[in-house]
């Protein structure tokens, strides 16, 4: 038997001495009448006295009984099992029936008067108690349910799952709501029975072990961390669930301590706690709330980097927002670039610290920000900046609750702007991709990130291709197999190759039989069958197909708002695959309606070649024919746009490295070892840890544990000192703090499956509660009030005057 | 203590028409209401009967004569005197009333005065005995009229005191009597031993009329206490703790079987036997009486 307050009963213990002392000292002196016949009392008296003796011994036990009833109910007994708290109920029901028949019998035949109204209430009162006794009788015979018996010092297997998410480093009065889950978790182990099996469990991923004993766990509690690649709570709880439930111990206690705040229940397998709940009716399942009710926080959003790669005249444009979860306020905001230092020689790492440049390139805005809204911002840095690798950030200056999301990284890249050279027939107007790649007034300001070079295609022969980094054909007519041999080779060697086949590859009845030769097949990843033709009232559209394709990257997550169906296809070629995409990686990136190949993209070597079946040069009425092959170009054409931007990027390899990558994310880093070096040194944002060093595989760097925001950087050496870099953030939704609804915990956890608990106080009880699953707090007031009726009763008939 | 304490007038008026007749032939000759076996001497009429001759012609009862055209006598019963005695029982017990106006002994001197009263009326001498362990007082028969005072003055003087020996005091009474009386007893028999009827029968033995007047108090009949009470004893000084409440019952019982008994034991001794308790107006309960054992005689 568990009891909430045991001091009560020792109180309640000591005061029923109180009417024992009170029955003996304070008993009524009889009235002293002088009574003749005396005789006639003589006969009887006997029996009378013993009678008399009777019914103060009686009302001296209720007295007691009083007492005892009150202290139990003020010390909050409750026992270890839900069935064994039924026939406990059961015995009170019994045994405050019988206190009412009896008070009814007294009242009924021994009173003077006969009181109808409370003879009534009486007769009421035990037909209830009768009625709900029987039920219960039956309730718990038919029970199938077994349950346990046992006092609350039993040992029990308790997982104690503290959440370890960033979330959890709010901090409210110098106390972060770790601190306050990692003392509930202590207090916790140590109200475990000795000899219990416990198990502190962190949000991290780690697979649950039972500690050696309470003492070890405690340890384990003491050291825990916040995790910025915590899990989800459902799945973490599985895990808990996973192991109480092949512990060998009765009861199953499992603790999750958390903020409630809803990031951590969105994902992860919340069916299966549900089921395991359901199936696992022995475990008692506790949430412990540490969170604020009303958090307040600002948050930096994602930032949105006009370009990570940019030319050193190019301006530094990052978008963003503030968000704001509270009152309204005032906050500075500074956007810093890194100086790279003086000597070069930054990071280093020095007496255990690595030492990063400090110096910093500065922007900053005043924000006014309102209550609980999100406010854009906008950061530009004109330049120029030298090239290279730049690190930033973006901070929120001034105190803040949470401070994870008060700073944002990032890292661009300056360089010189790529040497691309299209290439076009007479018939083809290169307007379009030349005004993609490089706008005039970019071109003017020296900051567009591509030169174009626009030569006619029969002057193609004329250049050192290799002096440039990717070539585009614009609906080329047919090429020499020398040319097509010639572009193989560049291909190979690294270059990028673009070729937007149309209306120029077309002979009567079919393709030119130069699109065909086996140099020609390889580039254009297979031979050209035919050309299909759609009438315009019945066209094509495309459809994007593969979404892990970087070229997509844009289109991900919204997919279904790309308006595709504004831009008809009527015209394509059919490409029949050659079956090399095992050993030259092939890729159908976008597809017609039909299924058919739109852009098939293929890495031959070093380089890459992209092939788009439809031409992108086509006017709305093009000089000769009647229709276009497409619309792509055709009004408000960003899709299109776009897709051909990213195509560009892709085969000048210049999208290739993603400089800004999300926690927990593997940064890869394409690296060419004819001219950048084989290994590096990388420094992660812990200063005090020592750089790892990492190699180059395959033309590439990857690092794999990004775990921490903040700035990668990657030292190495070719001739002189070559850094490199990243930058790794958390993303936003990872510090939001909107809290759970209950109903939305019902649904993980299940409706009353689990007891939600705030204070230490809280916890004891519904420990006892869960523990036991019965109180006695509610029957005890009951019979408590019923032995104060049958004490008045008994009193007022012994002492009337 | 005035006579009008005890006799008030409208108790006079109540009962002066009535009578107290021995229930058996008086001997004597005097002016009494009793009948006496000596005919044609008394102004009782007795009944109608044939001339004849011999019969004084002054017995003639014209009357009917003129009615019949036939002479019948007119007989008549000698009347003659009882000597009443008035037994009053003295002990302690006597002065108790639980919340009454008067205690048993002032409510049997009440009954006693207006049986003196009666007595004295009907030319009766009419005596007045007291006891309580033994005879304490006695005023010899008379049937003077300023026997009444006498009494009632003696009555009043005396107070209840010291225990009841009933048998004993009743045989000294038996001893005393000479001729055949009427003995009025009053008490509340509220004695321990089983001899009150020995010595009644000794009384009656003796020749004489019993009236028993059984007094008790209105509490010790209904017994109308609540809650602990200790009971206390005037005479002995016993004292009991008891429930009141529930031991009513028990008690009614139990006194209930008492006073029947008595009825039952005086009934066949011939003995008049008359419950009373302090709550019944005593005038109306003599009366009940008096007329019912005018009927029966």
């Amino acid at each position: 038997m568990f009891w909430a307050n045991p001091l009560v009963l020792g109180i309640g213990t000591l005061l029923l001495s109180v009417p024992i002392i009170l029955h003996f000292l304070m008993q009524p002196k009889p009235k002293v009448l002088s009574f003749p016949a005396l005789k006639f009392v003589r006969e009887r008296e006997v029996t009378n006295r013993s009678r008399m003796r009777l019914r103060h011994v009686l009302l001296l036990l209720l007295r007691c009984l009083l007492i005892l009833l009150m202290a139990a109910a003020l010390a909050g007994p409750s026992v270890a099992s839900r069935q064994f708290g039924q026939w406990l109920i059961l015995s009170g029901i019994g045994l405050t029936s019988l206190i009412v028949a009896i008070a009814l019998a007294a009242t009924y035949f021994a009173a003077r008067k006969r009181n109808w109204f409370l003879i009534t209430v009486l007769g009421l009162l035990l037909a209830g108690q009768l009625i709900y006794g029987g039920y219960s009788a039956i309730r718990l015979i038919t029970d199938p349910s077994p349950q346990m018996l046992g006092d609350s010092q039993a040992p029990v297997a308790a997982v104690i799952l503290i959440d370890t998410s960033p979330r959890m480093d709010y901090e409210v009065g110098g106390k972060r709501n770790l601190d306050k889950a990692r003392e509930m978790g202590a207090w916790l182990a140590s109200q475990l029975p000795s000899s219990s099996d416990v198990s502190v469990l962190a949000t991290d991923g780690d697979q649950p072990f039972f500690s050696v004993d309470i003492a070890a766990a405690k340890e384990r509690i003491k050291t825990l961390e916040t995790d910025y690649q915590s899990s989800f709570i459902p799945d973490s709880l599985n895990r808990g669930l996973e192991l109480l439930k092949d512990s060998e111990q009765e009861r199953k206690e499992l603790y999750l301590i958390t903020d409630l705040t809803r990031r951590g229940w969105t994902g992860g397998e919340a069916g299966a706690v549900l089921d395991q709940l359901k199936e696992h009716e022995d475990i008692a399942a506790f949430v412990i709330d540490v969170g604020e009710d009303k958090p307040k926080n600002f948050t930096l959003g994602e930032l949105e980097l006009g370009d990570q790669t940019i030319t050193s005249s190019s301006p530094v444009e990052i978008t963003t927002q503030i968000k704001r979860l509270g009152e309204a306020a005032q906050r500075n905001v500074v956007m810093k670039i890194e100086r790279p230092d003086q000597q070069g020689v930054r990071p280093v790492l020095r007496d255990g610290e690595v030492l990063v440049p400090d110096e910093y390139w500065e922007v900053s805005q005043t924000v006014d920000i309102r209550a609980d809204t999100e406010t854009p911002l906008r950061f530009q840095y004109p330049g120029p900046l030298p090239q290279g690798i730049h690190h930033g950030s973006i901070e929120i200056v001034g105190e803040d609750s949470l401070v994870h999301d008060d700073q944002r990284f990032f890292t661009i890249h300056v360089r010189p702007a790529w040497d691309v050279l299209v290439a076009h027939p007479d018939n083809v107007n290169p307007a379009n991709l030349v005004d993609l790649l490089s706008p005039f007034r970019e071109q003017e300001d020296g900051t567009a990130i591509y030169n174009c070079q626009v030569i006619k295609q029969g002057q193609l022969s004329q250049y050192n291709l290799n002096d440039f980094q990717a070539v585009f054909l614009l609906d080329p007519t047919p090429l020499s197999e020398g040319s097509w041999q010639d572009l193989e080779k560049y291909v190979e060697q690294g270059g990028g190759l673009a070729v937007f086949l149309g209306y120029n590859a077309a002979i009567a009845g079919g393709v030119d039989p130069s699109f065909t030769t086996p140099a020609a097949k390889k580039l254009l990843t297979g031979e050209i069958v035919r050309q299909w033709r759609r009438k315009a009232e019945n066209p094509l559209y495309l459809s994007l197909d593969n979404f892990a394709n970087p070229m997509l990257e844009p289109f991900r997550n919204r997919e279904d708002a790309v308006p595709w169906n504004k831009h008809p296809i009527l015209n394509h070629w059919e490409i029949k695959p050659d079956g090399l995409s095992t050993e030259l990686p092939t890729e159908t990136v976008v597809r017609y309606s039909t299924g058919l190949p739109a852009v098939i993209s293929r890495s031959i070597g070093k380089g890459r070649v992209v092939v788009m079946t439809t031409p992108i040069t086509d006017p709305p009425r093009p000089a000769g024919r009647k229709l276009p092959w497409n619309y792509l170009f055709t009004g408000y054409c960003w899709p299109a746009w776009k897709l051909v931007g990213e195509i560009s990027q892709y085969v000048t390899q210049s999208s290739g490295d993603n400089l800004n990558v999300d926690i927990g994310t593997t940064a890869t880093l394409r690296n060419d070892v004819r001219r950048l070096p084989d290994s590096y040194r990388v420094f992660t944002p812990r200063t005090k840890q020592s750089p790892t060093k990492i190699v180059s595989i395959d033309n590439m760097v990857k690092y794999r544990f990004t775990n921490t925001p903040g700035q990668y950087r990657l030292k190495g050496q070719r001739g002189n000192t070559v850094l490199r870099g990243f930058s790794v953030n958390l993303d936003p939704v990872e510090t939001d703090l909107t809290r759970m609804e209950t109903d939305e915990i019902d649904e993980v956890l299940g409706f009353e499956r689990y007891q939600l608990a705030r204070e230490q106080s809280e916890i004891q009880r519904q420990q006892g509660t869960a523990r036991v699953g019965q109180e006695f707090y509610p029957m005890l007031l009951i019979m408590l009030a019923i032995t104060l009726i049958v004490e008045q009763l008994m009193s007022n008939r012994f002492y009337s005057k | 203590m005035s006579v009008e304490k005890y006799l008030k007038p409208e108790v006079i008026n109540q009962i002066k028409r009535l009578d107290l007749r021995a229930q058996f032939v008086v001997k004597g000759f005097l002016h009494g209401l009793h009948a006496s076996p000596y005919q044609g001497f008394s102004v009782e009429f007795s009944e109608h009967r044939k001339y004849s001759h011999g019969d004084d012609p002054k017995d003639i009862d014209w009357q009917v004569y003129a009615k019949t055209n036939k002479y019948y006598v007119k007989k008549f019963e000698a009347e003659t005197n009882i000597t009443g005695y008035l037994v009053m029982d003295l002990s302690q017990s006597m002065g108790y009333t639980y919340q009454q106006e008067l205690t048993k002994f002032d409510y049997s001197i009440c009954l006693a005065a207006a049986l003196g009263y009666l007595m004295v009326s009907q030319q009766d001498p009419v005596g007045l005995i007291t006891f309580n362990d033994k005879v304490r007082e006695s005023l010899p028969p008379r049937s003077k009229r300023t026997q009444l005072g006498n009494l009632i003055s003696l009555l009043s003087r005396i107070r209840p005191h010291g225990q009841t020996d009933f048998s004993n005091s009743l045989g000294q009474i038996a001893a005393m009597l000479k001729q055949r009386s009427l003995v009025m007893v009053f008490s509340d028999l509220l004695v321990d031993d089983d001899s009150i009827f020995d010595a009644l029968h000794r009384i009656r033995h003796g020749g004489h009329d019993v009236i028993l007047f059984h007094v008790l108090d209105e509490a010790e009949v209904n017994f109308p206490f609540h809650g602990p009470c200790q009971l206390q004893d005037p005479e002995s000084g016993d004292e009991i703790k008891v429930d009141a409440d529930g031991f009513r019952k028990e008690y009614c019982q139990a006194m209930e079987a008492f006073r029947e008994s008595l009825a039952s034991d005086c009934r066949n001794s011939g003995i008049d036997y008359v419950p009373i308790d302090t709550s019944m107006q005593f005038d109306t309960a003599l009366l009940e009486y008096l007329h019912s054992r005018k009927m029966r005689f």
